[in-house]
């Protein structure tokens, strides 16, 4: 049965879910990277509860954990992601994550990391992916472990000559730093999210 | 790489932060600002995909 945009899912539900141990899930909430966005936990015993959303941070997240990327990074994507849904929702009340990527011809929305900065892409398929970002994610401090934490440690030291922007895909062809790449919407469609 | 120079971020992402407080804000307002561009942009494609099934059922 395909749940609704308003359920939610116990830590239980959401390790077997996502097939992974819980302890992780708890990793990721108490580094900020996912916050519980029905209830968080208060202490020791307490419960949290995760909506679709979380559902989706946490699958991002344990992919980019495989690829040995920062928590604090992890956490500035997650954050951005967040941000994303809100902007969208201004223009379009139904946009939600990530059933709105879930839907056929739904946009191919990225996380790209080259070279330490954090990329965001977003195309159709029927034209060159736009690409927007260039944070430099190197600046951010590890170790913290609260969401507060997490949002003080975002430190941003830009370069001097080095903006903020977007291009296309293409700009990246000559460059043979470190690159990590996933799709957005490739983890939204493949999130199983029965109830 | 051709990237950074395509678009100015605004001016107090570029200067140096005094306090973790300003290096908070700096940082969170620059996240903003790259989902506010990426939210500007998948607006611009949902309404240009809904312009095509417009056009297709026009027809």
């Amino acid at each position: 049965m395909a749940p609704c945009a308003t359920h939610e899912w116990t830590l239980t539900e959401a390790a077997r879910l996502l097939g992974e141990p819980q302890h992780r899930l708890i990793y990721l909430c108490e580094k900020g990277v996912v916050q519980p966005d029905l209830e968080d936990a208060q202490g020791r015993g307490s419960s949290r509860r995760f909506s679709a959303h979380n559902l989706l941070e946490f699958a991002i997240a344990l992919r980019l954990r495989v690829l040995e990327i920062p928590a604090p990074s992890i956490g500035a994507i997650t954050y951005t992601l967040r941000a994303f849904a809100h902007q969208v929702q201004r223009h379009l009340p139904d946009f939600g994550l990530p059933y709105s990527l879930r839907g056929a011809g739904a946009p191919d929305l990225r996380v790209l990391i080259k070279d330490g900065r954090l990329y965001l892409t977003l195309g159709t398929g029927k034209d060159t992916p736009k690409v927007y970002g260039g944070i430099d994610l190197q600046r951010l401090r590890r170790g913290k472990k609260s969401a507060g934490d997490l949002q003080r440690a975002l430190v941003i030291r830009m370069p001097a000559g080095r903006k903020l922007g977007h291009g296309t895909n293409d700009d990246f062809g000559e460059s043979a730093g470190a690159r990590v790449e996933l799709s957005v919407t490739r983890i939204a469609q493949e999130l199983r999210l029965e109830v | 790489m051709t990237v950074a120079k395509a678009r100015v971020a605004s001016a107090p992402l570029e200067s140096e932060p005094t306090s973790d407080s300003a290096a908070d804000a700096a940082m969170m307002a620059l996240l903003d600002h790259l989902a506010e561009e990426l939210a500007r942009e998948y607006v611009r494609l949902m309404e240009k995909a809904a312009e095509g099934i417009d056009g297709d059922t026009s027809r």
